[in-house]
């Protein structure tokens, strides 16, 4: 076997958070030998990002230093404790990164070129070269062009090119696919893969999505609290998982293939700093199989039994879990489906023009389509999902049915007049100053006046969501971002509006939360009854909350299908390259 | 309010975390500010001397008895020292009060109304920005009589367009977050969302800005005394007795240099109070 290029032995962090201390990081070991994709999963606060700035040396130091312990090992070269110097070298050649947010991490005033330029020494042929093999095929334009004229995709793979004009020998990934649609996110794990197969770098793959991981990596590292769950080849870690954790973590997924008539399976697990003691297994509370050392004695990593990697966990040999970790009731949806209810929603030839930014500023500005001649039609009680790349118009379209901004041409037609909506970023959309209680109160307001009417309500909604009511005098930020969208959501019911529009709600998050959201929105639109519109690229997660698929394209529907007949062999190339594009662990595993 | 935008509860950790924000100068200026605070409150009586009787000599040096020394008249240089901070304090303070609540709800309502009436307001406000408010106000003064009562009158209408501009540009800012984009789609009424929504979350900003505005307030109101447009003579005012006894600053040095010294400290603790605060609210 070659040498590792990484080798991380007991790795232990600790970061100080508002004047708190807490082990991020706790004696994480593994390697990684050039040309192999390690996928690190898991829910977010696991110590997924933590990990790729410790091995960059990069820990961030707000107030007091990180303390870390252990070694990392790079090429040779020992990242702990190394001067300021050496890591920055280290940083040059040996390590880089793609993080998940392209535009904060491109200088605006510098052109790509001079970025590029910046930083890795190279002539303008290999800055030409490395932009084309980053898949941007115009290649002359982008180095010319500043980072504000780039999509975002464009701007990713530029980031791409960036790492590997410096032929790194580890490169690490953040990420970086969860703000683009399915198909860039294909395009760009394409060729993270064939970087790794070409240039033989390792690659870290940090991610939170499974099926983005079985798209792209080798092995896959489960973490959980800041501790290793698991480590294995991901075929076999997905087939047979030997930790509780792992298990509950694969069978929350979801893909296009997953059973839409009942609520997803799910897991409750949300790791919390100070839940455990030190002494015991992080996932002590959340485990079916646990025994009452499992709270006492830590697990060691140990060798798998069903695969050829490593497992911390005592009771191991008892895998696979008896009954599948469900938390909801897995009871199929009840309810007929309404077909011909009254039209919730209707548009008629919907036209939207956004003016194009200016090249000159002598020019007129020039107009670009956003929505060309949209019929839509969505009836009381059913939901129906718009996907489509981004730049396809779903947003315009859902901010035209919510009354946000005005339509230039067309009819639009809706039952109530103040359809609420659901925002992609539940944290921002929630006022910080004001409590829950208050927030979602703020809808009775005209006809319900007595308060402790309006409390009463305001604690029914909250229960609605699956939140404990007494939440209602808590702050936004005391409040996790799933309990967050599960306010916003009470927000959106707590007087039922006819028509509920979701602005991609679960692009950013994690598996098990997306599920849970999910699930509650199936939940609450049928039990009151609602039309819903949700806006997504995610065809998976369409499929699951919507009866009706819409595929937008360049502003105009192009198809429109029962969510069942997704996969019918009459779909359209549209449809068929956006489930092309959807990355699949089932078909990973088939394959 | 100021608890929910740090995401701060009470204990002992976040308190803690509080005071590493504020971090030892902002502590030093917020001390600072307190104390003058309280010693332009209580002036007359924290010391037996009559700041306007001539009680001793002329130009005795600072001692035991007369801790300033005496002026040119032979007053208690301590006891017009701060009779002269009461005075340009409480007139800043107040001048900088006043713009701050004026300038917010002007602010507020053209931020919050936009279109035709922001445009309308804020070329309102660009009107009084590009006239140097200082110069300005001296020549209201100077129309208006000298005198402290004028003086304040006269900067706090050239004063108040610069926090309705701060206004404007933070509620602008809020108004276009998604949360606030909510609270509309949740029907909540015009006054009501001014006031719960969006008011609250430019408040930081518009803190900050009086502190750090209160020692331009300070210098201001002293330029005007300093020309002789401030208290007329017999009164203590800090500019003023500076500037009258400058051609002494050689020979009886304290007269000039004590007044100023206590200009320089209200300045300074000011500023660093609004550092300090600034590292609180904006958290960094």
């Amino acid at each position: 076997m070659v040498d590792p290029v990484l080798t991380v032995a007991r790795l232990g962090v600790v970061l100080a958070r508002n004047g708190e201390r807490h082990r991020v990081l706790d004696e994480i070991s593994f390697a990684v030998a050039p040309g192999e994709i390690l996928a690190v999963v898991g829910e977010s606060g696991a110590g997924k990002s933590t990990l790729g700035a410790a091995i960059q040396g990069l820990l961030p130091n707000d107030g007091s230093a990180p303390e870390v312990s252990g070694s990392i090992r790079l090429a040779g070269l020992e990242i702990v404790g190394s001067p300021p110097q050496l890591l920055r070298s280290a940083r040059r050649s040996l390590v880089r990164a793609v993080p998940q947010d392209p535009m904060g991490a491109l200088n605006p005033t510098m052109t790509i070129r001079r970025q590029l330029h910046e930083s890795a020494d190279g002539d303008e042929a290999l800055i030409l070269d490395s932009l084309r093999r980053a898949g941007l095929s115009d290649e002359r334009r982008i180095a010319r062009a500043h980072p504000h004229r780039l999509s975002g995709g464009e701007r990713q793979r530029v980031l791409i090119a960036m790492a590997m004009m410096a032929r790194p020998k580890l490169l690490i990934a953040d990420e970086p696919t969860t703000a683009l649609d399915v198909t860039t996110q294909a395009q760009l794990l394409q060729i993270v893969r064939d970087l790794a197969r070409e240039e033989q770098t390792a690659i870290i793959y940090i991610t939170h999505d499974l099926n983005v991981a079985a798209a792209v990596a080798d092995r896959v590292m489960v973490l959980f609290g800041g501790r290793m769950a698991e480590i294995g080849t991901l075929r076999q870690v997905a087939r047979s998982p030997q930790h509780p954790y792992s298990a509950s973590l694969f069978a929350a997924r979801y893909d296009l293939n997953t059973d839409r008539s009942r609520p997803l399976p799910t897991q409750r697990a949300a790791f919390r700093h100070g839940e455990t003691s030190d002494r015991g297994c992080g996932y002590v509370l959340h485990c079916q199989i646990a025994r009452t050392d499992c709270s006492s004695i830590r697990p060691r990593e140990r060798r798998a039994r069903a695969h050829s990697g490593l497992v911390a966990c005592h009771r191991s040999d008892e895998m696979p879990l008896p009954t599948l970790p469900v938390a909801a009731s897995r009871e199929a949806w009840t309810g007929e489906e309404v077909t011909d209810g009254p039209v919730a929603l209707q548009l008629m030839d919907v036209h939207k023009h956004f003016p194009a930014n200016r090249q000159r500023v002598w020019e007129s500005p020039r107009l670009i389509p956003a929505l060309r001649g949209v019929n839509l039609s969505i009836s009381l009680g059913q939901s129906v999902a718009v996907v489509g790349e981004s730049g396809s118009g779903k947003s315009t379209l859902l901010k035209i049915a919510a009354g946000l901004i005005a339509a230039d041409s067309g009819r639009v037609s809706c039952l109530d007049p103040r359809p609420q909506v659901i925002f992609q970023d539940p944290v921002s959309a929630l006022t910080p100053w004001l409590s829950i209680g208050d927030q979602i109160g703020e809808r009775m307001r005209p006809r319900v006046t007595s308060a402790a009417e309006r409390r009463r309500r305001v604690g029914e909604a909250l229960q609605h969501a699956g939140l404990d009511p007494s939440l209602m005098h808590a702050l936004p930020s005391e409040l996790s971002v799933g309990q967050c969208q599960r306010a916003i959501v009470a927000r959106a019911v707590v007087v039922p509006p006819k028509l509920l529009l979701c602005d991609e709600p679960i692009s950013a998050m994690d598996v098990p939360l997306a599920a849970a959201t999910l699930n509650l929105l199936n939940d609450l639109r049928r039990r009151l009854g609602l039309a819903m519109l949700f806006v997504t690229h995610d065809l998976a997660a369409a499929r699951i909350v919507a009866d009706r698929i819409v595929v937008l394209n360049k502003g105009a529907v192009v198809e429109e299908f029962e969510a069942d007949m997704l996969q019918s062999p009459f779909r359209g190339a549209v449809t068929r390259a956006l489930i092309e594009a959807c990355p699949s662990l089932d078909a990973m595993l088939a394959r | 309010m100021i608890r929910g935008m740090n995401g701060q509860t009470n204990s002992p950790a976040r308190l803690y975390e509080g005071l590493r924000l504020i971090g030892w100068s902002g502590s030093v200026g917020i001390v600072g500010v307190l104390l003058i605070t309280i010693v332009a409150m209580l002036a007359t009586r924290l010391t037996p001397h009559d700041p306007y009787a001539r009680i001793a000599e002329a130009y005795l040096p600072p001692s035991e008895t007369h801790w300033f020394g005496t002026d040119e008249v032979g007053r208690d240089l301590f006891a017009r020292v701060l009779v002269g901070v009461q005075s340009t304090w409480l007139a800043s303070l107040s001048v900088i009060i006043f713009s701050l609540v004026l300038g917010s709800l002007i602010g507020l309502i053209s931020g919050a109304t936009g279109g035709k009436v922001d445009f309308l307001v804020q070329r309102i406000v660009d009107l009084f920005l590009v006239l140097p408010s200082t110069m300005i106000a001296l020549a209201a003064v100077a129309v208006l009589g000298p005198g402290l009562l004028n003086s304040i009158i006269a900067l706090a209408i050239f004063w108040w367009p610069w926090y309705a501009r701060v206004s404007r540009d933070e509620i602008r800012r809020l108004y276009a977050r998604p949360h606030v984009e909510a609270a509309r789609a949740a029907g909540v009424p015009g006054p009501r969302l001014m006031l719960r929504y969006l008011l609250p979350g430019a408040v930081p900003s518009l803190i900050i800005a009086a502190t750090l505005d209160v020692s331009n307030m300070i210098m201001a109101l002293s330029v005007m005394s300093f020309l002789g447009l401030g208290q007329p003579a017999p009164s203590a005012e800090l500019g003023a007795m500076t500037a009258r006894s400058l051609d002494s600053l050689t020979v009886f040095w304290w007269i000039p240099m004590l007044p100023a010294v206590a200009l320089f400290f209200l300045c300074f603790f000011s500023n660093l109070a609004g550092d300090g605060l600034r590292s609180v609210l904006k958290g960094t």
